[in-house]
């Protein structure tokens, strides 16, 4: 996921990408509502989660499209490639590599953020230009080293979610509610498929089951929204 | 309503009490809503200017009503509340 990389097996390539923009349609549904809840609070932090959702909808979109732009690049022999030139392809497959790598982490260090109460401008403002340098590099040796940048991004990916699976695990344990027991089983399976791809070395299928973990995340996430 | 309220529960214990009853005096709001005076004009206003609620005058006396966008708004206020708790905001 993390360098824009074909990874699983050649049957999963179309249903990773729906199951991608599944997601990606969830975590807009979840910023619009949380967006609503900052019209109506007022609070800083609902618009930071909101901003959070919105940018992991965003990663998600950029991994529907970015992978058939990347394929056709790969191929090399696709029409779209004789109307814009394949260097100008490359870029903007760095582009939006640095784009999918920093909205991720991006999000899910406000997400941080706003279980951990933190609200000074100059914190995020810092975090933020840490998160830029760190997705600008990832994004340059991606092209050079695929397999460590894709697990690096994993187990960046998982360390930041166990941050968030411990906040909303304490969250479910004082509300013990239906809703809440989804959004930290969600956040669970979601770490599990960071856990997962970072396997994905050893065996394709790993790919596969990643993916399923997410999107059984994601599908929780959409069952809050309806409750 | 004790215990400390953000702008969110605020706004729907407010509309929640209008939705009880078919009229509220300011008064009832003013004790049943736990809020000052100051505090709740400020909210009433608002949720008029939002055209949640209308303002009767009966003999001299003023109502607070609930107007049908006000209804669909406290439903889907209540909505977004439960959401935001699941996720412990």
């Amino acid at each position: 996921m993390g360098s824009i990389e074909i990874w699983g097996p050649i049957w999963f390539y179309k249903l990773d990408t729906i199951i991608q923009f599944f997601g990606a349609i969830v975590a807009l549904l979840i910023a619009y509502y949380t967006y609503k809840a900052y019209k109506l609070s007022s609070k800083r932090s609902h618009l930071y989660f909101s901003l959070a959702f919105a940018l992991i909808s965003l990663n998600l979109m950029i991994y529907s499209v970015v992978l058939p732009i990347w394929a056709i690049v790969n191929i090399g022999s696709a029409f779209i490639v004789d109307i814009i030139s394949r260097p100008l392809l490359l870029t903007a497959g760095q582009i939006l590599n640095f784009l999918y790598i920093f909205s991720y982490f991006m999000a899910y260090a406000l997400l941080i953020f706003v279980y951990s109460k933190i609200e000074r401008r100059s914190m995020i403002a810092i975090v933020t230009l840490l998160t830029l340098i760190i997705a600008l590099y990832s994004s340059i040796i991606a092209r050079y080293y695929p397999v460590q940048t894709f697990t690096g991004f994993n187990i960046i990916g998982l360390l930041l979610l166990s941050f968030i699976v411990y906040f909303t695990y304490n969250n479910h344990k004082q509300k013990k509610s239906r809703s809440s027991g989804l959004v930290l089983s969600a956040f669970l399976l979601i770490s599990a498929s960071h856990l997962l791809t970072i396997f994905v070395s050893l065996n394709g299928i790993f790919f596969v089951f990643g993916h399923i973990a997410q999107l059984i995340g994601y599908i929780s996430l959409l069952m809050v929204t309806k409750t | 309503m004790a215990g400390r309220r953000n702008k969110l529960q605020i706004i729907i214990d407010i509309l929640t009490l209008l939705q009880e009853k078919e009229k509220v005096k300011p008064t009832h709001l003013l004790y049943k809503g736990n809020l000052s005076y100051d505090r709740l004009k400020k909210y009433l206003t608002e949720l008029q200017d939002k055209g949640l609620i209308i303002v009767v005058k009966e003999k001299d006396k003023t109502f607070y009503k609930l107007t049908d966008k006000g209804y669909n708004f406290i439903m889907e206020a209540k909505k977004i509340k439960e959401l935001t708790e699941a996720f412990g905001l």
